[in-house]
């Protein structure tokens, strides 16, 4: 079910999303945005382990598995920052002494796995039916040789970019949620990025939106 | 999470259907689910999906030291992995019987059977060899993973090509995939793990589902165990390669007999459909044609919130019967209008009913306690 989001201004890579692609798991989606796809499964609210249980709200538990190879330092540094988006996004406390997992699987790699992997996150909880406060959309964006801002980098423009910004907002306010970066930039580019990406956030939402409305036409 | 226990009725009345020959999912007992194989963009990356069971594999390889008592050959690696993604009850990053079982079956299919060519893989002896590693994600379990898994392994390790090298004095370089063409794997054969669940020590069933596995192992309810799965490792030219049983002994060998002859058939289809994918997939690629995992996305889960057909259906159920009964009831009490519920069960396809919603606004139902009227 591709929905292109083309507008003149912004132009984010083409997105494809599925949904309960897994039998198995409580809500699953994938997703593909231009040659990156992940593959999210959610499963919750879970009985655990007496020790892991919170009496507030629920544990949540999520592991990032790359296609080959061992698990390295890259990959929970990818978990912590997709754990501390979703532990604001859901309404934990609605299940206390209970867990949550998300599972993340890399399938394609080709430039913004992150931002794919935290969108394709939000539709699969979107999927479950789990209780959130708001949704998120993660848009990446890169700072090239010349200062140029660039939304969604190719991976060739990604290796050869002198900065690399990541945003999530929430839908709500579209305040920033989670914002992440490497390299080196100015204020003045930071802030750029960081309205440019706000901008585009919007077409993603409007595809999480379209996503919805063709999949559950009782509602 | 804890593990999901099976329930006595279900279980009972799985051994029944079964011994009366039907399956839950309306196949015959020797009759296998659809397999799907789709390639990803880079060489020896697969998703291989038999029924619902889906496995994702990916072949590896980088350039290590041989072991000491094999100077000039290559090294194989299969590793398998199930993350909570397969099914609620698995941990993350813990070893179960499930992996090593899965593990060491795969390992004796590809490594013990010989059937790549290990030599080949010797860049310098004693110093460089290529080292492949297998990693085998499972995605979703509805049984029968080592099918599938192994399916995935043979495709995969059949698709990997690994970068050309070349030698001069000393130095070894290793050109790019765009310097150089790569280079296929060798595969002296193609063996393929088949798995048959047996009940009741005489049926045998091939390609068990998840129920189907978990029934025949567990013990019935008299006590003591009379099922068990047998794993049937073969290649194209009938060769047995592996047999694992694992469950109670068999006391009848024909029964084992008769699961050779099945897997023989089968295992040919499958090695069949293999080639014939690669074949296609390598064409496209020499078109120059972008193959990636996003072409599986598809629509067919799409609408399964409003509608989705029965997983069950058995092949002796008839829809007209049920219905010819439903009118006679129905002429009985006219006057008692059924209540209009949000979903309708109506018949579709032949053996099978759906689920349809009704479209419209979902509404409020007003409920009153008689105690807070008083």
């Amino acid at each position: 079910m591709g929905v292109e989001v083309d507008t003149k201004e912004f132009k984010l890579k083409p997105m494809k999303c599925e949904f309960n692609f897994l039998s198995k798991s409580d809500g699953s989606a994938i997703l593909s945005q231009g040659e990156t796809v992940t593959l999210v499964s959610v499963n919750g609210p879970l009985d655990i382990k007496m020790q892991s249980q919170s009496i507030e709200k629920s544990t949540l538990e999520v592991l990032f598995c790359t296609k080959g190879g061992k698990p390295s330092v890259a990959d929970r540094y990818k978990e912590s920052i997709i754990k501390q988006t979703c532990e604001t996004a859901i309404l934990g406390s609605l299940y206390p002494r209970s867990g949550i997992t998300v599972t993340i699987q890399e399938l394609e790699d080709y430039g913004g796995l992150l931002s794919c992997a935290l969108n394709c996150t939000c539709l699969a909880l979107l999927n479950s039916g789990l209780a959130m406060r708001f949704v998120f959309a993660a848009v990446s964006c890169a700072v090239d040789e010349l200062g140029n801002i660039v939304l969604e980098p190719t991976q060739e423009q990604a290796t050869s970019a002198r900065a690399l910004l990541n945003f999530v907002f929430e839908s709500r306010n579209k305040n920033l949620l989670t914002g992440f970066s490497e390299g080196s930039y100015s204020e003045s580019a930071y802030e750029e990025a960081l309205e440019r990406c706000r901008a585009a956030s919007d077409l993603v939402f409007t595809f999480y939106r379209d996503i919805i409305s063709k999949y559950s036409n009782v509602i | 999470m804890r593990e999901v226990y099976l329930s006595n009725c279900e279980k009972v009345f799985l051994q029944k259907v079964i011994s009366e020959g039907h399956r839950l999912d309306g196949r015959n007992y020797n009759e296998s689910r659809k397999l799907e194989i789709a390639f990803g963009s880079e060489y020896g990356s697969c998703i291989v999906s038999l029924g619902e069971t889906k496995v994702l594999a990916q072949v590896s390889c980088e350039v290590v030291q041989p072991k000491q008592i094999r100077p000039n050959e290559g090294i194989l690696y299969i590793n398998v992995e199930i993350s909570p993604m397969a099914a609620p009850q698995f941990e993350a990053n813990r070893q179960t019987d499930l992996t090593v079982y899965l593990n060491r079956l795969l390992e004796k299919c590809y490594k013990d059977s010989k059937c790549i060519d290990l030599e080949s893989l010797c860049i310098v002896v004693e110093e460089k060899v290529w080292s492949l590693r297998v990693d085998i994600k499972v995605l979703n379990h509805e049984g029968n993973l080592i099918e599938c898994a192994s399916i995935a392994t043979l495709a995969s390790l059949a698709h990997f090509k690994r970068p050309d090298v070349t030698r001069s004095g000393d130095k070894v370089i290793i050109h790019t995939l765009i310097e150089k063409d790569p280079i296929p794997t060798v595969l002296y054969h193609y063996p393929v793990c088949i798995a048959f669940a047996i009940f009741s020590n005489d049926i045998l069933v091939s390609d068990p589902s998840f129920i189907e596995e978990s029934v025949c192992t567990s013990s019935s309810e008299e006590g003591g165990n009379k099922g068990g799965i047998l794993v049937v490792g073969m290649n194209q030219y009938k060769e047995l390669c592996l047999l694992d049983l694992m469950g109670a002994a068999i006391y009848n060998s024909n029964i084992v007999h008769k699961a050779l002859i099945n897997a023989a058939d089968r295992c040919k289809e499958i090695v069949d459909l293999v080639k014939k994918t690669i074949v296609d997939d390598d064409t496209s690629r020499q078109k120059r044609v972008k193959k990636n995992f996003s072409d599986i996305i598809t629509t067919e889960h799409m609408l399964s919130l409003s509608k989705r057909d029965l997983s069950i259906c058995l092949k002796n159920y008839n829809v007209d019967d049920i219905e010819m009964s439903q009118d006679e009831e129905m002429e009985d009490d006219e006057d008692q209008k059924p209540e209009p519920s949000k979903y309708d069960v109506v018949p579709s396809l032949p053996q099978t009913a759906e689920i349809i919603a009704q479209k419209g606004a979902s509404s409020w139902i007003e409920i009153s306690s008689g105690s807070e009227e008083d």
